[in-house]
C-alpha cells in the first residue's frame, strides 16, 4: 500500500521534472532570445555561440537532460539575470516567508473553521448556525485578493495601525523581540486575508460533514451509551465528518497555493508568490522555472503526506 | 421493574392536517425483574420508537409513564437520564453498517461507557472488555479490530458485549437477529438465552422466531398493542386476527401452507383510521370497528393442556371489538344417515356421525378423507342443500335454517367438483356468472355486466363480449372451473366451500386454480372450507386440516401439526401413504 503510493509519487515527480525540462524547449524561437531577449540589445554571432555552449545547447538532448538532472540534484536551478543571483538562493530567501504566511493562515483557518463548522452543524437551524452559515456563505463568494484589499484600505490606509505591505520594516535595524513583533505586524493582514478566504469553505465543508453524519446510527449509539454531549459531538460526529473535509483540503492544496501567490502580490509580501509575480513581469525565465518546480514539488510533497496520514484518520481506508 | 402506562409518543409535523403524527398510542405493559418480553410487529409499527422512548431518546412529545425501579423516567432531567442510560438500561441498536463508530476500535468502544461513566480505570475497563468479548463468544484479538473489519454476526456480538459493559439491569435489543444467517442467528439466540438468566430483556423484532423463547410477548400494530400474553401460548394460539395473519406470513420451519402476506397496507401514521388501526385490513370487521379503537382487554385462552387459565382470564389481553378471531361457522353434533337399499333389505349408512367443528373468519380449512367418507355430504349439509338428521349449524351466530335463503346464499357459496354438473350447459358465460346476482334481487343490467366483467378480470379470465357469449362446451376444463369460481365469488361471499374443485384438472391447471383461490381468499378475506382427498394438496393450501373417515371427524388441527405429528391412526395412514406415493414417484423419476 505504502510502497505503491510511493511509486506513484515518484512517477509523478519524474513527469514533473521532464515537463519542466521539455516545456521551455518547446517554446518557439531561439532559447537565447527567450532568455536574453530584453537584456541584450544586440547579440553578436560569437557571443551567441558562446552562450549556446555555456547553456549546453550545442549538445544532444539526452546529454542536456542528464546535465539538467545533475544540476537539480546538486541544487542548481540556474541563474537569474534579473536578480543577479542563483535561482536557488533567491527562492530559498523567499520560501521561509511563504511558509510563515501559509503556516499561520492555514493553521488559523483550519482550527477556526473546524471548530465553528462542528458547533454550527451540530446546532443546525439554531440562531448561531444560521448567522455563521450566512456570513461564511457570503465570504465564500469573495475572492481572497479582494478581502486583502479591503483589509489594506481599512487597517493600513484609514486606521494606519498596520503596515500595508512587505514582511519587515527595512533599515529599522530591529533585533530580538522587536524584530519578532515587526514580523508579526507585517504578517497580520496577509495572514488574515488568506485565513478568512480559506476559512469559509473549510467551515462550510465541516458543517456539511457534521450534518451528514448527525443522523448516522452510531450517533444514536453514542447517545444511548449515556455519553456527554461534547464527547458525542467530537468523538462521534466530528471524528467521522472530518474524513471528507480532510480529503478536500488535500485536493484543494494547489488552489490554496494559487491563492497565496495572489495574496502575496497584493501585500507585496516577499514570498514565493511575490517573487513569481516579479519574475513574470521581468520575464526572468530561469527564475519562473525554478519557482514552478519548487511549488509543484511542494504540492506533491503535501499530497504525499496527506496520503500517508489518511489511513491514520480513517481506519476504513486501510481495507479499500 | 419496568412498567409502562399509557405511553403516547407523537411528533409535530406541519405537512399533516392535524399537525401531529402519533407513533405510539396508549401503550401499557410491565416487565418484572428478571423477566423477558418480546415486541413484534411489522416495520413501522413503532417498535423501535418504543425502545427509544424508554431510553429517553425518541424526541417528540412523550406522555404517560415509564416507570423503572419505581421512578418515572419521564420526570428525570437530561443529566439524570444520562446516568440511567447504559448503567441501568442499555440498548442494542439494530445491526446496520454504521451502528458502531467507524473511527474507533472495538476495545475503545466497549471501554468508553465504563470509563466515561467513571466505573473503572482504563486498564480495568480493558480487562472487562476482553472478558465480555469472550463471554459473547468472540476472540479477544477482535479488541483491536475496527468495525469495518467485523462481519455482521461479529458486529452483533460486539454490540451485545458493549451493552453488557456497565452491567445494566435491563437490556433492550432491536432486531438482534435481522440479516444474520441461520447459524449465526442461532448463536445470537443462544447468547440471548444466557443473558436473560441474569437480567431483564426486552427484544424488539419483526421476526416471531427471534422472540419465541422469551416469556412474554406483545404484538404492536400502528403504535397500538393488539395482543399481549405468554409467548408460547400466543404463538400457538393467536387470538387477534392481526397476530394470526402476521404469524401466517412468517416462514417457520414447519410451515406447510404457501406463505401469504397480510392483505392491504399498514395505514400511514398521519392518516390513521378512526376506529381500530387494523380495521382497514381485517377480515372480520363490523361497523363499530371503524368507529372507535378497541381497548386492550383480558380474554380467556386455553393453556398448553387445554385448560382455561386461572388468572381470571387476564392472561391474554387483546384489542378487538369482536373479542378476537371470530367464529364464522359453528357445527354441533351433526348426524346424517342414508338408506342403502339393495334387493329388499335396507341398510342404514352413517354419512355424518356426530360431527362438530368451528370455522374461523379468514382461515382456510382443508377437509381430507377418502371417497365416500361423507365430505361432500357435509358440504351439502352446511350449504343447506341437504338437511341433517340432527345437530345444529350456526352461521355468524344464527342457526342457518332460520336465515333468509337469499341472505344465506349471498354469504355462503360453493364450488363443485365437476363444473359441467354445476352449470346449465345451455347458458353462456355471462348468464352463468350473473345468475346469483339475479337471484339476489333487482340490479341494473349495466351494473350487473360491469360486476361480471370485473369478477372475470379478477380471476384472470377474458371479459370481452366474445368470451361472455361462449357456452360451456366451448371452454376447457380449467376455464369452466374458473367460470364457476367467478359465479361463486360474484355475490362477495364470506364463506366459500370448495368441493374437490381441481379433481378433474391436470397438475399445472390445478396449481393455477389453487393459487387463484388462495389469492382470492386472501384479498377478500373469506373463510374457505376446502374439500379434497389429497392430503399433499391440503397441506399446501390450508391453515388447519380436518380428517374424515366413514362419517367420523377423526382429527382436526393446525396443518403443520397434522402433517408432522398426526395423532389418529387413519391420519398417519394418509400422511405416510402420501409420502410413500411421493417417494415412489421420486424414485421412478430418478431411475
Amino acid at each position: 500500500m505504502f510502497g505503491k503510493r510511493l511509486i506513484e509519487y515518484v512517477i509523478a515527480f519524474m513527469a514533473l521534472i521532464i515537463l519542466n525540462f521539455v516545456m521551455p524547449r518547446l517554446m518557439p524561437g531561439d532559447p537565447i532570445d527567450a532568455i536574453y531577449g530584453n537584456e541584450l540589445v544586440a547579440l553578436t554571432p560569437e557571443l551567441r555561440e558562446q552562450l549556446r555552449a555555456q547553456y549546453l545547447l550545442d549538445q544532444s538532448i539526452w546529454s542536456q537532460f542528464l546535465h539538467y538532472l545533475y544540476s537539480i540534484a546538486s541544487g542548481d536551478l540556474g541563474y537569474s539575470y534579473a536578480g543577479k543571483a542563483p535561482v536557488i538562493d533567491i527562492v530559498a530567501g523567499a520560501l521561509p516567508w511563504t511558509i510563515l504566511l501559509v503556516g499561520t493562515a492555514l493553521f488559523g483557518a483550519i482550527t477556526i473553521a473546524l471548530f465553528l463548522g462542528i458547533e454550527s452543524g451540530w446546532r443546525r437551524g439554531e440562531r448561531l448556525d444560521r448567522y455563521l452559515f450566512a456570513i461564511f456563505s457570503i465570504i465564500n463568494g469573495i475572492p481572497g485578493f479582494f478581502i486583502g484589499m479591503i483589509l489594506i484600505i481599512i487597517f493600513a490606509l484609514n486606521l494606519k495601525v498596520l503596515p500595508a505591505g512587505g514582511a519587515i520594516t527595512h533599515y529599522a535595524g530591529y533585533t530580538g523581540s522587536e524584530y519578532a513583533i515587526d514580523v508579526a505586524r507585517h504578517l497580520i493582514l496577509p495572514a488574515t486575508a488568506l485565513c478568512v478566504s480559506e476559512l469559509s469553505w473549510i467551515y462550510l465543508l465541516m458543517r456539511g460533514g457534521i450534518i451528514s453524519v448527525i443522523n448516522e446510527p452510531f450517533i444514536k449509539t453514542g447517545m444511548l451509551k449515556g455519553l456527554d454531549d461534547r464527547t458525542i459531538r467530537y468523538r462521534y460526529a466530528a471524528r467521522n465528518a472530518l474524513l471528507p473535509v480532510f480529503t478536500r483540503i488535500g485536493i484543494q492544496i494547489s488552489q490554496i497555493v494559487a491563492g497565496i501567490l495572489i495574496i502575496e502580490a497584493v501585500f507585496t509580501y516577499p514570498g514565493i508568490g511575490y517573487l513569481l509575480h516579479d519574475a513574470l513581469l521581468t520575464r526572468d525565465l530561469p527564475l519562473i522555472q525554478g519557482i514552478l518546480l519548487i511549488v509543484t514539488i511542494s504540492v506533491l510533497a503535501i499530497n504525499f503526506t496527506m496520503d500517508i496520514l489518511y489511513p491514520r484518520i480513517d481506519p476504513r481506508i486501510r481495507h479499500v | 421493574m419496568l412498567e409502562i402506562n399509557d405511553l403516547t409518543l407523537q411528533y409535530t409535523a406541519d405537512f399533516v392536517e392535524s399537525g401531529i403524527i402519533r407513533v405510539l398510542d396508549g401503550i401499557s405493559f410491565y416487565l418484572k425483574k428478571g423477566e423477558s418480553i418480546g415486541i413484534i410487529g411489522e416495520s413501522g409499527s413503532g417498535k423501535t420508537s418504543l425502545g427509544m422512548a424508554v431510553m429517553g431518546l425518541s424526541g417528540g412529545e412523550v406522555s404517560g409513564e415509564i416507570r423503572f425501579g419505581g421512578v418515572n423516567l419521564l420526570d428525570l432531567t437530561d443529566e439524570e437520564m444520562r446516568v440511567v442510560r447504559w448503567n441501568r438500561i442499555s440498548m442494542v441498536m439494530q445491526n446496520t453498517g454504521n451502528v458502531l463508530n467507524p473511527a474507533y476500535t472495538v476495545e475503545e468502544q466497549i471501554t468508553e461507557p465504563i470509563t466515561k461513566h467513571g466505573l473503572d480505570s482504563k486498564i480495568g475497563a480493558q480487562e472487562r472488555a476482553s472478558l465480555l468479548l469472550r463471554e459473547v463468544g468472540l476472540d479477544s484479538d477482535k479488541l483491536n479490530a475496527y468495525p469495518v473489519e467485523l462481519s455482521g454476526g461479529e458486529r452483533q456480538q460486539v454490540l451485545i458485549a458493549m451493552a453488557l459493559a456497565n452491567d445494566p439491569e435491563l437490556i433492550i435489543m432491536d432486531e438482534p437477529t435481522a440479516s444474520l444467517d441461520v447459524l449465526t442467528r442461532r448463536r445470537i439466540l443462544g447468547l440471548l438465552d444466557r443473558i436473560k438468566e441474569e437480567r431483564s430483556l426486552l427484544v424488539i423484532s419483526h421476526d416471531a422466531s427471534t422472540v419465541a423463547s422469551l416469556e412474554n410477548l406483545i404484538v404492536l400494530y400502528s403504535g397500538r398493542v393488539m395482543e399481549a400474553g405468554k409467548t408460547d401460548l400466543l404463538l400457538k394460539d393467536p387470538r387477534h386476527p392481526y397476530t394470526r395473519d402476521l404469524l401466517r406470513a412468517h416462514p417457520f420451519m414447519d410451515t406447510t401452507k404457501d406463505l401469504q402476506g397480510i392483505r392491504g397496507k399498514m395505514p400511514t401514521l398521519y392518516d390513521l383510521p378512526t376506529g381500530c388501526r387494523f380495521s382497514t385490513r381485517c377480515t372480520q370487521k363490523i361497523a363499530i370497528c371503524e368507529e372507535r379503537p378497541p381497548e386492550l382487554t383480558g380474554c380467556r385462552v386455553r393453556g398448553e393442556d387445554g385448560s382455561q387459565d386461572g388468572d381470571g382470564g387476564t392472561y391474554r389481553r387483546i384489542a378487538c371489538h369482536r373479542g378476537g378471531i371470530h367464529t364464522l361457522l359453528q357445527v354441533n353434533s351433526l348426524n346424517k344417515e342414508y338408506q342403502n337399499r339393495s334387493r329388499n333389505r335396507s341398510r342404514t349408512v352413517a354419512a355424518l356421525n356426530d360431527i362438530s367443528f368451528e370455522l374461523q373468519v379468514g382461515e382456510i380449512v382443508a377437509l381430507v378423507g377418502a371417497t365416500g367418507c361423507g365430505k361432500s355430504t357435509l358440504a351439502k349439509v352446511v350449504t343447506r342443500i341437504f338437511k341433517p338428521d340432527s345437530g345444529e349449524i350456526f352461521y355468524d351466530g344464527e342457526e342457518i335454517h332460520a336465515i333468509d335463503a337469499k341472505r344465506f346464499h349471498k354469504d355462503v357459496q360453493m364450488i363443485f367438483q365437476d363444473p359441467l354438473d354445476a352449470v346449465n350447459t345451455r347458458f353462456h358465460v355471462l348468464k352463468i356468472v350473473r345468475e346469483p346476482l339475479e337471484i339476489q334481487g333487482k340490479i341494473e343490467k349495466q351494473e350487473m355486466i360491469r360486476k361480471v366483467k370485473h369478477t372475470l378480470d379478477e380471476i384472470n379470465l377474458p371479459s370481452d363480449d366474445i368470451f361472455l357469449k361462449k357456452y360451456p362446451h366451448q371452454l376447457s376444463g380449467g376455464e369452466l372451473q374458473r367460470v364457476t369460481i367467478a359465479r361463486a365469488l360474484i355475490t362477495d361471499p364470506k364463506l366459500l366451500i370448495a368441493d374437490e374443485p381441481t379433481a378433474y384438472l391436470d397438475p399445472s391447471v390445478q396449481a393455477k386454480i389453487l393459487k387463484l383461490l388462495m389469492r382470492m381468499q386472501n384479498t377478500r378475506g373469506m373463510t374457505m372450507l376446502f374439500i379434497t382427498h389429497d392430503i399433499a394438496l391440503a397441506r399446501k393450501v390450508s391453515d388447519r386440516i380436518f380428517v374424515m373417515r366413514e362419517g367420523d371427524l377423526v382429527e382436526q388441527g393446525v396443518s403443520s401439526d397434522v402433517i408432522y405429528s398426526p395423532k389418529h391412526v387413519y391420519t398417519k395412514e394418509l400422511v405416510y401413504g402420501a409420502e410413500g406415493a411421493a417417494g415412489y414417484i421420486y424414485k421412478s423419476i430418478r431411475s
